[in-house]
């Protein structure tokens, strides 16, 4: 299994990724903007690239840009906005089915290219200013997405976890930034960070897909080599998550039935496979000695993860739990990762936990999305490695490395989104 | 004796086999080359609305609580000697399930071993251990799994439509029960909805990607037991015009109000239903898509945002509605400009060019699902169910008219059987 990949630089801080294999039907266009996490800017960002997405100079209102792009055998176009460890990363993304696959043979991979860069190089501008009533109505969706954090427990248990575990480092802050921040955003800092981002982000445009790509190509490096660019800073996502001196437990009351926890390790060990192996037999897959006998044995939690950040080595592990439970579920977590330290896994838990990563790590080959994510993934650890390298290098993983690994993770937060009382219906 | 068909799309260039196997199962395989993945779904036509039902064996028709078909799934992952995750362990795959109020499937996902995988999946599902002490264990993760939905103000918006548009069909209860229903849950009516359901001859077995025909029949003569066909009959109430509650409100501490928006009507099956499916996603596509005039104003009006969208809520003989879904600081007046706008498109007509834009947008959509081995395996088993086969979409597109979809309206969405669920911000 292979896909034809390459990485070039074609401006200052601009590199193109061609990443392809023609089994897949589509191809993907993800043009990233990334800069150093600034607190106040976050909000901005996302509000440009939701306004820039929505229409162009040709296309000035979302309907009709969403007309333009149905018609093309409904390519779809989006914003992608991510906290990446200290980072933040906006842009955008089409996906256009492949010409040989539209009836006739009919030719739109061009004319969808061409239409992503209007979006980004002839934004619906008059005088500097965005349309008045859209940028009124998405700053109000800004806002409204703010709020609706809360909607999903999970996730707004996640973001008040981060708040704590990261406290004091860029990456504590939530995607979208503060209703405050939101609230005061003026067209005057979206010209301004528009055109910030195009001289001083590090700009990554990938094209991935089945094939057929070269006159996209083209099309965008022509496009991007018309921009001047400043001083672009260096990326490096490897940041560390400094432990704290004392475990840091915290609790946000709030009127659900079943509480979220978030227990949050550190640790300095180097070995990145290591730690991922043994966050798999501990809590990172179904046959883990967290959901057999956190879940299944004690049935003290519905679900019971944990999850590793090779970029801020932080492994965390989140579980739904009744909050009488809550103090016999960290006791039990804590036993676990206890046993771990002491070597209490068999070889066969760790063959098993190789077998099942390496088989996550080919799936990516299957899917134009998720080879994409595969490579940007390789590329926030600096690497290129194909999902085969990647299996040497866990295959390679012994048995006193991840007792190593184990006993390097150090407590460091507790965070509880707490259950109190239920919902109505009326 | 085994019997086969090819399926096949001159349209796309694409097939897959349907092999009757002797064992009672048919046996869906699609090779795709080149892929890594095997994707596999063993599949019984059982969901949470089958609470009622009558075989040969039975004589009449039995009762059952609700939730226990969603129980079972729980309860098979359990062997008597082993877990069945540690048994996927040792092979790469990634196991898994789910239940749907008209379906239930185990599947798994694998770049590795995917015969010995297979042969657990056909294994285990066919194994049932049940006891009263691993009953009573489970009901302390369903109970948690049922609160944790709780939590979810999506969730609990979707279900109190249902609860509102259908006044007896057996889709207005949650998929898991409630606490009290599964309380009511025993060993031997599990066994007794086991038997009935988990019948071959009620089952499918689908199954895409990296995977060899030849081989995948040796493990289904290996491993199948052979079943008699028990006659199987499932009864539902009948439903009736007219909805069980107009407005339905729930209270959450979310941001903005949520809302969905239900229309129902009559169910069908096979190919008329991929039809009026087809149809009714692109009269919702054409009445409330991004590219419709109605979203353009809404969207200008500030009542709605991003979140918007809508679907259609299917199966087969037994439900369907279209739903429209989102944010709203206004879930009133989304609904009456709804209801406004499907009146004016009876009397003035859709648009043509954007009924044919919309086409070709679906068209790119099928596209891209039969890249997919996941889609292919969801694909194959849903149509399997209804009748049909993955390509009938394609054909029903084609020859869909305007005139199809202007006929449609008034049955699809006739305003007497709709309703509205809102979830309002709950005070702190």
């Amino acid at each position: 299994m292979a896909v034809n990949y390459n990485k070039t630089e074609i401006g200052k801080g601009i590199t193109l990724t061609r990443i392809t294999d023609p089994k897949y039907k589509a191809n993907i266009i993800r043009v990233r903007f990334i800069t150093p996490i600034v607190p106040d800017d976050l909000g901005v960002n996302v509000l440009l690239t939701s306004l820039l997405v929505t229409s162009n100079s040709q296309y000035k209102s979302r309907s009709e840009l969403s007309k333009k792009f149905l018609g093309l055998y409904g390519t779809s176009i989006g914003a992608v906005s991510a906290n990446v460890s200290d980072y933040q990363s906006v842009g955008m993304t089409i996906s256009a089915i492949r010409d040989r696959f539209t009836i006739g043979g009919e030719v739109i991979s061009d004319e969808a290219v061409k239409q992503l860069i209007k979006c980004i190089f002839e934004p619906d501008l008059t005088d500097g200013k965005f349309n008045e009533n859209y940028f009124r109505l998405r700053k109000q969706e800004l806002l409204d997405n703010i709020a609706a954090a809360v909607n999903d427990k999970r996730g707004y248990a996640y973001m008040k976890a981060k708040e704590v575990i990261y406290a004091g480092e860029p990456a504590a802050v939530s995607d979208m930034g503060t209703a405050e921040r939101a609230a005061a955003i003026t067209q005057e800092d979206l010209l301004r960070q528009y055109r910030f981002l195009l001289k001083h982000a590090a700009i990554d445009i990938t094209v991935c897909g089945g094939g057929e790509i070269d006159s996209a190509v083209k099309l965008l490096t022509d496009a991007f080599a018309k921009v001047e660019r400043g001083d672009v800073p260096q990326i490096d996502y490897l940041k560390a998550s400094p432990v704290k001196e004392k475990l840091c437990v915290k609790e946000e009351p709030m009127n659900i039935n079943q509480s979220n926890m978030f227990m949050a390790y550190k640790t300095d060990y180097p070995n990145i496979y290591a730690n991922k192996l043994m966050d798999c037999i501990l809590g990172g897959s179904a046959f883990s000695k967290l959901f057999m006998n956190v879940r299944e044995k004690l049935s003290l939690c519905y679900y019971c993860d944990s999850y590793f950040s090779d970029l801020k080595n932080v492994m965390m592990i989140e579980s739904g739990v009744d909050t009488a439970n809550i103090e016999k579920a960290q006791q039990a977590v804590t036993a676990e990762l206890k046993a771990m330290q002491n070597g209490d896994f068999t070889d066969e838990e760790m063959e098993n936990a190789k077998l099942y990563i390496c088989s996550g790590f080919m799936s990516n080959y299957d899917s134009e999305w998720d080879i994409g994510a595969w490579y940007r993934v390789q590329d926030t650890r600096g690497t290129a490695y194909t999902p085969e390298e990647c299996c040497a290098l866990i295959n390679a993983v012994t048995r006193e490395q991840i007792i190593e690994s184990a006993k390097s993770m150090k407590p460091d937060t507790i965070f509880i989104l707490k259950a109190e009382g239920g919902s109505d219906d009326e | 004796m085994m019997n086969k068909e090819i399926i096949r799309s001159e349209r796309f260039g694409e097939q897959y086999s349907l092999i009757h196997h002797p064992s009672g199962l048919d046996v869906l395989v699609w090779k795709m080359d080149n892929y890594s993945t095997t994707e596999a779904m063993f599949a019984t036509k059982y969901g949470s609305i089958n609470t009622c039902f009558k075989t040969a064996k039975t004589g009449d028709f039995i009762e059952v609580p609700e939730g226990i078909a969603h129980y079972l799934e729980h309860k098979l992952f359990e062997n008597e000697d082993t877990d069945v995750f540690d048994l996927y362990a040792a092979t790469g795959a990634s196991g898994n399930a789910f239940t749907t109020f008209h379906e239930t499937a185990y599947t798994f996902s694998t770049a590795r071993n995917w015969d010995k995988a297979l042969e657990i999946l056909l294994d285990f599902v066919q194994k049932p251990y049940f006891t009263q002490e691993n009953v009573d264990k489970e009901q302390g993760i369903i109970a948690q799994e049922i609160k944790m939905g709780e939590d979810s103000p999506y969730r609990s918006c979707y279900f109190n439509l249902l609860k509102a548009l259908y006044k007896e069909h057996p889709v207005k209860i949650d998929i898991a029960g409630t606490v009290e229903s599964i309380a009511k849950i025993t060993p031997e009516l599990l066994y007794d909805c086991y038997y009935t359901f988990y019948n071959l001859h009620n089952m499918v077995l689908s199954i895409a990607g990296n995977v060899d025909e030849d081989k995948v029949i040796e493990i289904c003569d290996k491993l199948l037991k052979p079943a008699e066909d028990l006659k199987l009959e499932c009864r539902f109430p009948e439903e009736g015009h007219g909805v069980a509650q107009k407005r339905i409100t729930g209270k959450f501490p979310v941001g903005l109000p949520l809302f969905d928006i239900g229309f129902k009507s009559k169910p069908c099956g096979g190919i008329e239903l991929e039809k009026r499916a087809c149809i009714a996603k692109t009269i919702l596509q054409l009445v409330a898509g991004t590219s419709s005039p109605l979203y353009q104003q809404m969207f200008e009006d500030g009542l709605i945002n991003s979140q918007f969208g809508y679907s259609t809520f299917n199966a087969v003989d037994s439900y369907f509605a279209c739903i429209i879904s989102g944010e709203s600081k206004d879930p009133d007046e989304v609904y009456r400009r709804i209801i406004a706008e499907l009146d004016r498109v009876q009397r003035e007509g859709f648009d043509k060019e954007n009924f044919e834009i919309l086409k070709k947008s679906r068209y790119g959509s099928m596209v891209r699902t039969l890249g997919s081995v996941e889609g292919i395996a969801d694909s194959m088993t849903e149509s399997y169910f209804n009748g049909t086969t993955v390509f009938d979409e394609a054909e029903v597109l084609a020859e869909m008219t305007i005139e199809d979809c202007m006929a449609a309206v008034s049955e699809l969405f006739n305003e007497e059987n709709s309703a509205i669920s809102i979830i309002e911000p709950a005070k702190e």
